[in-house]
């Protein structure tokens, strides 16, 4: 019996696994190329047909590559997923821009597993690639790398990431939007769209309390509006959960429905958790919701005036900003450790021109 | 002479009813419930100035906490079978992430409602069967196994949606939609998806042979076992049927919220297992009930909602449900060692 138990839990293990893996196949398939995702499938066709001959840029990328010139360099580009639409398309136009500008890129892709990233890091190191560029990771885990670069006389580009303060010394630079920054200038667009001395009630959604980018963005938020009289509700921690941000949204309602005028969301998913809660209760002509993103169903959200305004941040800007700042460590020897990528607004003036193209 | 007898019935009356209640499982908690609706009336109103009638405790507010509970509910009341076998499933979080990646994605593909819901239910039925087969025929720690299978349903998630959030489109499948946001009259779907799970599995629990044969596993196993009772088909029964609430709450996530990320459950276990022990389903097995879980269910419902009410910083409301939930062990296990806490004077 206890071997007939064995064998069936394998036996189940194993159907389980290639019924699933094959699910999962599917899945990461309609995330590049089927309903899935149609925007980044739209985008990344977009991105090869729109490809402008040497420079690498294509339209709407906010950074001038025209000038880079990386002829010669073998790069090496680590990845913690080459899947995801947001994250595959930073990798996909590094490759392209790169490669436009004259290097060979070797990519490696960790499938989500960090551990991985910081494997293939040394896979490229042991390799001796001019330069390293990595997308995702662990910032602590990242600290080794940074160091073991710099001794082999590696520069380590940063997309989208930042290590740990440990290893800044090491790495060369880090590119990527200014969290903070992003939302001291969105706290201030909200002041200047509703009045400094309006007082409006702001409920804030946020996602998980521990993550920095979360904690970036609240303490930006914070910062500008320390000088206003706006009141500030204690932040919601939805997580990842779309539906606890509308449960919370639905229990402010309920407490103060007539009171609130503002909602900020740090991430448009679970905004638009917040969003369905408002127009539920009929209050999208009292409450103005502010978000961050750029999802394909907020930017939506935005054309139809159920949110004010959302922030998308470009994959391309990142990957061609990188590609200029190999350029300027490959020309002077050194660069600024800070590249930061602009931030583009979507409000209902310039909405037209995003609708199908966020990042999910 | 008549009066006295009438006021003796009466007095008879009440005191069986309430010994009647006291026996309910979860009775105190629903006590405690009410109490809490009161507190948070009282607070609210001190806090508005007192004008304008009921804040909280509103047909509304109730019904709202009602529907936000919908989702932890279901998954609670296929959890309580498990728990009253004396094991435990803590993959219910991360099963529940992964049964809403394959709802997503055969929803974005097909468009078929039907197909989703059979995908994600025999999905969820799986996972059930799994976790089942490896804590009764393999007899693997409860514990331990789940805490693993949550981990591969985790990375499952994520294999699924490419780590990514997955959106249906709005345009989707009508029928699709239906079953999460319809209402019949003036309730929403989802309460009565909630009514119909809880009525189902309490009478399961409380009218079937294989409902009594549960409360006797968790009682003494080995007397069951000894018994003639198939202590390991029904555990793994009583799992199959919390993969197909986990299932079947996440075709309603779904359907209502149209958006899976690939991390959305992690954690929610915690939630539920709180729910489920404030219910008064005793943690080393053999006692509870749907009743109590509903109680409990309904109790973490009405503390969450005051506390954001009230703009109670997240990170306290943490403190204080972590609290209750070792405030409402101690109290099971007292009383499993018969530690009376009220003496009768």
């Amino acid at each position: 019996m206890k071997k007939i138990g064995k064998l069936l839990s394998l036996v189940l293990a194993l159907a389980m696994v290639l019924a699933l893996a094959s699910c999962g196949g599917s899945g990461g398939g309609s995330a590049g190329s089927g309903s899935a995702a149609p925007a980044a499938s739209s985008e990344a066709g977009g991105g090869q047909s729109g490809a402008s001959g040497a420079s690498g840029a294509q339209d709407g990328c906010n950074v001038d590559v025209s000038g880079v010139d990386l002829s010669g360099k073998n790069l090496g580009y680590v990845t913690i997923t080459s899947t995801a639409p947001w994250g595959g398309r930073v990798g996909t136009e590094f490759v392209r821009m790169a490669e436009a500008a004259g290097a060979k890129v070797k990519t490696l892709d960790a499938n989500t597993v960090a551990d991985d990233v910081t494997n293939y890091c040394r896979q490229m190191i042991d390799a001796g690639v001019d330069a390293l560029a990595v997308f995702g990771g662990d910032p602590t885990a990242m600290v080794d790398i940074a160091k073991e670069c710099k001794e082999a006389g590696i520069p380590l580009f940063l997309c989208a990431l930042d290590v740990d303060e440990a290893g800044r010394d090491c790495a060369t630079a880090c590119i990527g939007p200014d969290q903070e920054q992003a939302f001291v200038d969105i706290g201030k667009k909200i002041i200047d769209d509703n009045g400094a001395d309006a007082g409006c009630n702001v409920v804030q959604i946020s996602g998980v309390p521990f993550l920095k980018d979360y904690q970036l963005r609240e303490a930006g938020f914070k910062t500008a509006m320390a000088g206003s009289n706006y009141n500030l509700y204690e932040p919601d921690y939805a997580f990842s959960s779309r539906t606890d941000a509308k449960s919370a949204m639905e229990q402010h309602i309920q407490a103060d429905g007539d009171k609130i005028n503002i909602v900020i969301g740090y991430d448009d998913d679970l905004t638009m958790g917040a969003v369905d809660a408002i127009q539920e209760a009929k209050l999208g002509d009292q409450i103005k919701v502010y978000s961050f993103t750029g999802q394909n169903d907020a930017i939506q959200a935005v054309k139809d005036g159920k949110l004010e305004m959302t922030v998308m941040n470009r994959a391309d800007d990142i990957a061609a900003e990188t590609c200029v700042a190999m350029d300027e460590y490959f020309s002077t020897g050194s660069t600024e450790y800070y590249h930061y990528t602009d931030l583009t607004y979507i409000t209902k003036d310039n909405v037209d021109q995003f609708i199908g193209k966020g990042e999910f | 002479m008549s009066e006295k007898t009438t006021a003796a019935t009466e007095k008879r009356g009440f005191k069986y009813y309430w010994s009647k209640f006291q026996a309910l499982n979860g009775s105190s908690v629903f006590l405690a419930m009410l109490a809490a609706l009161v507190i948070f009336e009282v607070i609210l109103q001190i806090s508005k100035g007192g004008a304008g009638g009921l804040v909280f405790i509103t047909p509304t507010n109730l019904m709202m906490i009602f529907r936000q509970m919908v989702y932890t509910g279901i998954i609670a009341f296929g959890l309580t079978l498990v728990m009253l076998t004396g094991n435990i499933d803590l993959s219910v979080g991360n099963m529940l992430t992964f049964t809403c990646c394959i709802a997503a994605t055969v929803m974005m593909k097909t468009n078929n409602a039907a197909l989703t819901v059979l995908a994600t239910l025999g999905v969820g039925l799986l996972c059930g069967l799994f976790n089942g087969v490896l804590a009764s025929y393999v007899k693997l720690n409860s514990f331990i196994t789940t805490l693993g299978t949550s981990s591969i349903y985790s990375a499952l998630a994520i294999m699924v949606s490419a780590g990514t959030v997955l959106v249906i489109p709005n345009d989707c499948s009508p029928a699709f939609r239906a079953l999460g946001r319809a209402s019949i009259g003036p309730f929403s779907i989802l309460i009565i998806w909630f009514v119909v799970v809880a009525v189902i599995l309490g009478l399961i629990l409380s009218r079937t042979v294989y409902g009594q044969q549960l409360y006797a596993i968790g009682a003494n196993p080995i007397v069951a076992r000894f018994s003639g009772i198939h202590h390991k088909r029904n555990i793994t029964i009583a799992y199959m049927i919390t993969g197909l609430c986990v299932g079947l709450a996440a075709v309603i996530t779904m359907a209502n919220s149209l958006s899976s990320n690939p991390q959305s459950g992690s954690g929610a276990e915690m939630q539920i297992i709180l729910c489920v022990v404030l219910g008064g389903c005793a943690v080393q097995g053999g006692k509870g009930s749907v009743w109590g879980t509903i109680i409990g269910v309904l109790f973490y419902g009405v503390l969450s909602a005051g506390f954001t009410s009230l703009h109670m910083s997240q990170y306290l409301q943490w403190v204080v449900m972590g609290a209750i939930m070792l405030f409402a062990l101690s109290l099971d296990v007292l009383k499993g060692k018969g530690v009376k806490l009220w003496k009768r004077k």
